[in-house]
């Protein structure tokens, strides 16, 4: 019996290596499917045998006949019977003779969905939501605000400044063509590189400056970090340091949206380490469970700080992650603006009429540092940072097709970088002069009124001060 | 479908015992030669309640229960097969069953009597 067994192991290890499961993966682009996934399980009014119907009492000689195959171990069944189910809860199961193992990772991956070739071209046969001239100049300029905003903002961090800083180098088609196809009903939970979504919604380079240098017009009163923005009235909420925390949050969000009839959608993002997070786990059951409209937007940027994706998982990126809860999927070139607005513009689309949750997964690359107390070139080559930068920059990519279309010249070009730097350069003169915001702000806001326990730290923080006024930042007012 | 997800192999049988003896023979197998987890997804049904504390017809119909109770209990599948291969009978299962009785009955009789007897 044993070498019987470990004969037949070798034989379906060799079987395994010939035939990986490959199983479908649902590609959407624009046209939409009204499959739903199966009923939930029903039981059957009666039992076999205790019922005169046919369909029952057939049900029960092909029980008998199962039952005969199944003692049959040796038998190799190549081919499954369709009569051979089981009425599992959650649906109908088909039976197999077959010991076969489900490959850890298919053979071939998931596709890659993308419009605009290397050269700003779109592909022949492509499938995608037009961009018309408006649209796309505005999408352009976004990019290169965003761009512009980084490299000045990183500078400004480097001079000491501002305490911290990160960029978007390198993902700026991610976040301005997905706010590009989003409404502004839609609720943004932000990881915390999608600065873009809300400077599209009109977040003012002024607030930026101002958030960055905590000071009485920061709307979060200097209590935060540089870039952790957050704006009611844009519908952004507050970014949260901790990954993964926004990802369960933004379910929430799109539940309440689904229960008030909203015509919206909760929007959420994170990078591909927030996906090894169990918030993760609990975003996307919860999603697919309650049936949430939510889009989630994964920038698998390769690099979870210093950790590759190899090293993070063996699966076929996030995309797969998507059909083990239930939830529909697709792979995007996260450098290709078109695709991605093309991706979004249908995921919100599906999630808000069919009340259900979306993933996309979109590829792209942190040309920059994690942030400025990180150095990539310790843990990454050069070589391939200079790859992404240049060959398969996003910005650039999507200029070529605007120009192609005769919507922008240098021309353009030049007045936009150079009143975009004027701009943030007056900015942050603003910025800086602007006084920082009072110590009673570290205590406010959280309650109506200050409980007793904040209002005795309140006033052992104040003593303290006045022992140790040298010990404080003096711009601060008391 | 979540073991792909994770980068896991994975498999899924339940109610038949050879075919879960053979699984898990053959996960464990690749577990140890390949050094790489494996998954196996047992599709089974809790027959009883959930614990003492629950009453399981209050959220799942009764005749539900009885199909899998009945029907599709892995136990008598088994003991078919056993029969089958004539390594079992009647006799045999009459015998068990009345050793088992006798030993619970001890047990539960005399708790403290025998402190090195192996509970089975």
């Amino acid at each position: 019996m044993t070498s019987w067994l470990l004969g037949r192991s070798s034989r379906i290890l060799i079987h395994q290596q010939q035939q990986l499961h490959k199983g479908p993966f649902l590609n959407y682009n624009s046209s939409c499917s009204s499959f739903r996934s199966t009923e939930p399980f029903r039981c059957r009014d009666a039992l076999p045998g205790k019922n005169s119907s046919p369909t029952l009492f057939r049900f029960w000689r092909h029980e008998s006949t199962k039952a005969e195959a199944q003692l049959e171990l040796e038998q190799d069944v190549t081919e499954d019977d369709p009569k051979q189910i089981i009425d599992f809860p959650g649906g109908k199961v088909g039976f197999t003779s077959e010991m076969r193992f489900i490959s850890e990772s298919p053979q071939k991956r998931v596709p890659c969905y993308r419009v605009l070739d290397g050269n700003g071209e779109i592909l022949k046969y492509s499938d995608y939501v037009q961009v018309g001239k408006e649209m796309g100049v505005k999408m352009y300029s976004d990019m290169v605000t965003l761009q512009t905003m980084d490299s000045i903002f990183y500078e400004v961090q480097r001079q000491g400044r501002i305490s911290f800083y990160l960029t978007q180098m390198g993902e700026e088609a991610v976040n301005i063509a997905s706010a590009a196809a989003l409404s502004p009903d839609d609720i943004i939970l932000p990881q915390y590189r999608e600065p873009g979504v809300l400077l599209w919604r009109g977040f003012t380079l002024q607030q930026f400056v101002h958030q960055c240098f905590g000071n009485t017009h920061d709307f979060g009163k200097g209590r935060q970090m540089p870039i952790h923005y957050g704006s009611n009235k844009h519908n952004y909420f507050t970014v949260s340091s901790p990954i993964a925390t926004q990802l369960p949050q933004a379910v929430g969000a799109a539940y309440s949206l689904k229960m008030d009839g909203k015509s919206a959608c909760a929007v959420t993002f994170c990078g591909d380490g927030a996906t090894s997070e169990g918030d993760f786990h609990a975003a996307m059951n919860f999603a697919a469970v309650m049936e949430a409209p939510v889009v989630f937007i994964c920038r698998n940027n390769g690099w979870a700080i210093s950790t590759p994706v190899e090293d993070q998982f063996r699966s076929d990126g996030i995309v797969v992650k998507g059909k083990a809860y239930g939830i529909w999927s697709i792979r995007v070139d996260g450098n290709d603006a078109l695709a991605v607005y093309s991706a979004v513009h249908t995921a919100r689309e599906i999630a808000i009429r069919e009340k259900r949750p979306v993933l996309i997964e979109a590829l792209t690359y942190r040309v920059g540092h994690h942030s400025t107390s990180d150095d990539s070139t310790k843990y990454r080559g050069t070589g391939e940072i200079e790859y992404w930068k240049t060959a398969r920059n996003p910005v650039n990519r999507f200029k070529r097709w605007v120009e192609r279309n005769d919507w922008w010249s240098d021309k353009d070009e030049l007045e936009l970088r150079s009143s975009v730097r004027k701009q943030l350069m007056h900015a942050i003169q603003v910025a800086e002069k602007a006084q920082k915001p009072p110590l009673e702000d570290l205590f406010s806001d959280v309650y109506d009124q200050l409980p007793s326990n904040l209002q005795e730290q309140e006033r052992l923080l104040r003593k303290t001060i006045q022992k140790h006024p040298k010990d404080y930042p003096s711009d601060v007012p008391l | 479908m979540k073991g792909q997800a994770y980068g896991v192999r994975s498999i899924g049988d339940g109610n038949d015992a050879p075919a879960i003896y053979s699984a898990i023979q053959a996960a464990r197998q690749m577990a140890i030669t390949e050094e790489r987890p494996i998954l196996i997804e047992a599709l089974t049904y809790r027959v009883g309640h959930h614990t003492t504390s629950d009453d399981s017809t209050k959220y799942r119909p009764a005749n539900e229960i009885e199909w899998w109770r009945l029907t599709r209990d892995p136990v008598a599948r088994f003991r078919k097969w056993i029969e089958k291969n004539g390594w079992w009978n009647d006799m045999a299962e009459s015998q068990l069953i009345n050793n088992l009785r006798q030993q619970a009955r001890y047990t539960s009789l005399n708790p403290l009597i025998d402190d090195n007897w192996i509970p089975f």
